[in-house]
């Protein structure tokens, strides 16, 4: 598939509208977007408890996206199962809620964290009493690994920040402190995903949370996570679809088993079409080719390029990445935002729930932010250049 | 401040729409989502919280995006200008309220809704007021503005007081044929106030005076600078005062003369004395009235020097201070009978 095939993926975007917001969601390509219609059209049924064939069918689809995820991933089947929930806050909330914090000595996240583990970490402290540490990020977003104690610690950052996309380099090594001072690792793996996901690949951290919405699937949240971690959590978001036998006072997991393991977070029906919509993306994005990922590097390089040498743009980016985040001197970034928007180009703008770093450590006023995806064509950027160039001239 | 600015005109404007969306439910609704989003943004910034991206972008993007777009270079001074609208529509806005309730609870406590100028105001009732000199410049009338909230809270418990018309050491007339027996009652009158004359012409009409011991309190209003209202108003009151002196109940004949009488080509003696009569030729009018009472010229000319004692004019002080200082009135005719007070033209079915 040419890159000229993958723009086909995105024939639906009109003449001239540019999407610049894959950071909080990915526009979904015609394959995605077929699955799920197919699921609705052709095989809709309840998954994992029926026997009838659309219900198969769903079964071996789903079946088919778990596979898919570790693949994708890197991980291996034997160690890791793929739950499903909401998005990426909702599965680190589900994971801080069933650790049993007794088993652990502080929880630890970094400065640069969206609010979904910000915000669950101090609510984590708070509830159970444990201190809470907050690590300083490098520019090269590696954490200095003598700058904490992580005996009994509970780690939880990202490995890819969502305004300006710089990654967790030493999470190899990281990982590896935290699990020999007796830590759990968990990663926030949202921003990473669509087009880093090789920061993560073979390294054995215990939980990877990340949205499946941020990387061309439909709405819907994943927790990949080590099947040791099982022996720090406690059952307590419980039901349907959870276990094997029910006494009056008691019950009986079907995550004691390797088979249903996944359904340790997965209470009640899931949502069986965008899972399979899931399946689909990772499927289209492993089978993007080479050439392809290179017209997108040339793409976000030159946008950054261009924005970073203008004068009056204050770039947070320190390096070119698909995710960029910067604010025009004396002009205010909503009103820039709205006029962008004028001109039917979407991009984000405030503090993208990172205000404790982008506010509060760093004082920056709101920021715009471009987000750049496989959907972005070479025409897309001249067009923001043009646009930039008359609003900052 | 733009979102306040913005929620206050919503607030405004929410009349208008609330009329239109009987008949368009749409705007109804897009109008309340509006307002629910000023105001969750004004109720964040009363609490000094973050209103980061609130109905004040929403507002003020709309309006400087376009611009942006064509004339970027415009964004900074227009954008400077919105602010500063905004801060003039918050700070009119903030004043008008205030300045509402505070007419409100000026009428409720003094009778009428203008503090200074109580004749001003078309809502209370209809009164000679005693007004205070005009400020002369921006911050008297803000000084002022403040003083007069003063006034009113000083004004409240009034309300609730019950008042005894005995108990005022008012220098008085009385009317001839008054009963001592009867429930005393206080009128304060100013001659030259046409409410004052319709008023005790209701009384008169009404038998209000056979019915109470009515004491006459003469008053010329004067105000802050010491000008008197009405212009022989000040003559009138110090004949009445020197001819009640002289013999009681010739006063009461003066006003009654004043209130009720006419002259041969029908226009009542208090225009006459409000706008034709120079001091001299009132006090003449007067003298003459008091030859007609059975006066002869050594009476009236004994009249004429007890009215230039120094006493009459003591007299006429003491009810002043009663009258501003101790009840506050701010307008005439003031009553005082049956426990109660009562400002302004007095109905006969009252």
């Amino acid at each position: 598939m040419g890159y000229d095939r993958c723009m086909e993926e995105f024939d639906y975007l009109g003449e001239g509208e540019v999407y610049l917001d894959g950071a909080c969601q990915s526009l979904r390509p015609r394959c995605v977007i077929e699955a799920v219609k197919d699921y609705y059209t052709k095989h809709n049924s309840c998954g994992e408890r029926v026997k009838y064939k659309w219900g198969i069918v769903t079964d071996e689809k789903v079946e088919e996206t778990r596979e898919t995820v570790l693949k994708y991933l890197g991980f291996k089947a034997k160690k890791y199962t793929v739950s499903f929930t909401l998005n990426t806050t909702y599965g680190i909330n589900l994971l801080l809620s069933q650790i049993n914090p007794s088993k652990f000595q502080k929880i630890v996240t970094s400065e640069i964290e969206h609010n979904s583990p910000f915000l669950a970490t101090m609510a984590f402290s708070k509830r159970t009493g444990l201190p809470r540490e907050v690590l300083k990020r490098e520019d090269d977003g590696s954490i200095d690994e003598g700058s904490c104690d992580f005996s009994g610690a509970i780690v939880v950052v990202n490995c890819a920040s969502n305004f300006d996309g710089r990654k967790l380099v030493n999470l190899k090594s990281l990982t590896k402190t935290v699990h020999k001072a007796g830590g759990i690792i968990i990663i926030d793996a949202a921003q990473a995903m669509a087009h880093s996901a090789e920061v993560l690949s073979g390294i054995e951290v215990d939980a990877v949370c990340f949205s499946a919405h941020k990387l061309y699937a439909p709405s819907l949240g994943v927790i990949v996570w080590r099947d040791e971690l099982v022996d720090y959590l406690e059952p307590w978001w419980l039901g349907g679809g959870m276990v094997d036998d029910v006494q009056k006072d008691s019950f009986l997991l079907s995550a004691e088993g390797k088979e249903h393991r996944y359904t340790r977070f997965e209470s009640g029906l899931q949502a069986w079409g965008e899972i399979v919509g899931l399946g689909a993306a990772l499927k289209w994005l492993m089978r993007v080719p080479k050439s392809d990922w290179k017209s997108f590097e040339k793409n976000y390089k030159e946008l950054y390029e261009f924005l970073a040498e203008s004068p009056k743009v204050h770039m947070v980016n320190l390096e070119a990445n698909p995710t960029m985040s910067f604010y025009v001197e004396g002009m205010d970034s909503h009103l820039l935002g709205t006029a962008l928007s004028r001109e039917n180009i979407m991009a984000r703008t405030g503090y993208f729930c990172a205000h404790y770093y982008l506010d509060h450590v760093l004082g920056l006023p709101p920021l715009v932010r471009f987000s750049l995806g496989l959907h972005n064509r070479e025409s897309d950027i001249e067009k923001v250049k043009k646009v930039m160039e008359k609003i900052i001239r | 401040m733009v979102c306040i600015a913005a929620f206050i005109i919503l607030a405004i404007i929410g009349v208008f729409v609330a009329f239109i969306s009987i008949f368009k439910p749409k705007i109804g609704k897009a109008y309340l989502k509006a307002m629910k989003k000023a105001w969750g943004c004004l109720w964040k910034k009363v609490r000094l919280q973050k209103c980061e991206t609130g109905f004040k972008d929403d507002v003020k993007n709309t309006l400087l995006s376009r611009v942006m777009l064509k004339h970027p270079k415009w964004v900074k001074p227009l954008s400077a200008i919105i602010e500063i609208i905004s801060v003039v529509i918050v700070i009119v806005a903030v004043w008008a309220l205030l300045t509402a309730i505070k007419s409100l609870l000026a009428l409720w406590a003094l009778g009428s809704c203008n503090v200074t100028k109580p004749s001003a105001c078309s809502l209370g009732a209809e009164v000679c007021s005693i007004d205070e000199s005009e400020p002369k410049n921006f911050w008297e009338s803000t000084g002022r503005w403040f003083t007069e909230w003063g006034e009113i809270f000083e004004a409240i418990p009034d309300k609730f007081k019950s008042y005894d018309a005995a108990n005022y050491d008012f220098n008085y007339i009385t009317l001839p044929g008054t009963n001592s027996g009867k429930a005393v009652a206080v009128d304060i009158f100013d001659p030259g106030c046409s409410v004052c004359m319709i008023s005790y012409r209701n009384q008169k009409d009404a038998g209000f005076f056979e019915k109470y011991d009515t004491r006459l309190v003469p008053f010329a209003i004067q105000d802050t600078d010491n000008k008197y209202k009405f212009a022989n108003s000040e003559i009138i009151v110090k004949y009445m005062f020197a001819a009640e002196q002289f013999r009681s109940g010739l006063a009461a004949q003066i006003i009654d003369k004043i209130f009720t009488g006419k002259n041969s080509e029908g226009v009542s003696y208090q225009n006459k004395f409000n706008d034709d009569y120079s001091r001299e030729e009132a006090i003449a009018k007067l003298e003459s009235w008091l030859k007609d009472f059975g006066v002869d010229e050594d009476g009236v000319a004994e009249i004429r020097t007890i009215a230039g004692y120094p006493e009459i004019t003591d007299k006429m002080t003491q009810n002043r201070k009663i009258i501003e200082n101790e009840l506050r009135v701010k307008g005439i005719p003031t009553m005082i009978f049956d426990g109660k007070r009562h400002t302004g033209l007095w109905k006969s079915n009252e």
